[in-house]
């Protein structure tokens, strides 16, 4: 066997001793909080805008509007504060699992 | 002989140089495999997590979802309701005008009643029934002034205020 035989033999001798090896994946991904982004984009509606000279049956169908969006804001807002307390609680209890596994591989043999 | 003995000697040397090696190799094995445990337990945690997680939000989206729902077919059916009621406005103004005539005429009629009243009782009856159609009257009228308000301009003033805040 020559010596540039040698140098090619050497990559797939290198290849095959890493197969031997073992991969441990120590640090698994992190839990995201998988909110949709239309979610997270849609804005409150603008109020009604009223022209001088409007009657009052334009103001109570302005209010009647702005008192619709006012409730989907809320609507919206409460929704978001929902997905953060689940993330939240999903992540808590996440860390709580992963620090008993850790314990637990920690213990004495 | 010499040659022998340090050839059990290498022997030896060699064996306890093995076992040794081993011994450790055995620790670095066993950490490794330790590791690798705790790796699949954390990624198994990681994926019920995520499905759990996954549930809990796909649940609360749909409870969203109907909520909103809900209120818009809500608006939908009141914005409906108040279009009816513009449409049919002056019609209703008519109507409530003559259940307020008829009212004047009920009040007036009872009015002459109590007034020729031959006994006190009847007298306090005929006034508690006056009251009542007093009272009935009143709504209607404030009934019509309001209708007739509603394609009234609102005053400049109160409308400023109103157009204060600006989106």
């Amino acid at each position: 066997m020559t010596r540039t035989h040698r140098l090619f033999l050497l990559p797939a001798v290198l290849a095959l001793l890493g197969g031997c090896g073992t991969t441990v994946k120590l640090l698994p991904e992190s839990l995201d909080c998988p909110v949709l982004p239309e979610r997270l984009d849609t804005a409150c509606a603008a109020p009604q805008v009223l022209a001088d000279g409007a009657s009052f049956e334009q103001l109570i169908r302005a209010s009647i509007q702005d008192r619709q969006a006012l409730q989907v804001c809320e609507k919206r807002r409460a929704d978001l504060a929902a997905s953060v307390r689940i993330c939240n609680k999903a992540v808590a209890e996440h860390l709580t699992k992963l620090r008993e596994l850790n314990q637990a591989s920690q213990a004495p043999r | 002989m010499q040659n022998l003995i340090y050839l059990i000697i290498m022997v030896l040397a060699g064996g306890a140089g093995w076992y040794g090696g081993s011994w450790k190799g055995r620790d670095a094995v066993q950490a490794v495999a330790k590791y690798q445990k705790l790796g699949e337990e954390a990624q198994a945690a990681l994926q019920q997590a995520k499905g759990q997680l996954q549930k809990d939000l796909a649940d609360k989206d749909a409870k969203f979802d109907a909520e909103i729902k809900k209120l818009n077919e809500s608006h939908t059916q009141q914005i409906q309701s108040f279009d009816a009621k513009i449409a049919g406005n002056t019609k209703e103004i008519a109507r409530l005008t003559q259940v307020s005539a008829a009212g004047q005429s009920r009040i007036a009629g009872l009015v002459k009643q109590r007034d020729a009243a031959a006994t006190p009782e009847e007298k306090k009856k005929l006034d508690t029934q006056i009251q009542a159609e007093v009272v009935a009257q009143k709504a209607v009228e404030v009934e019509i002034d309001g209708r007739k308000c509603l394609p009234v301009p609102v005053p400049l003033a109160v409308l400023a205020d109103w157009q204060a805040v600006k989106p």
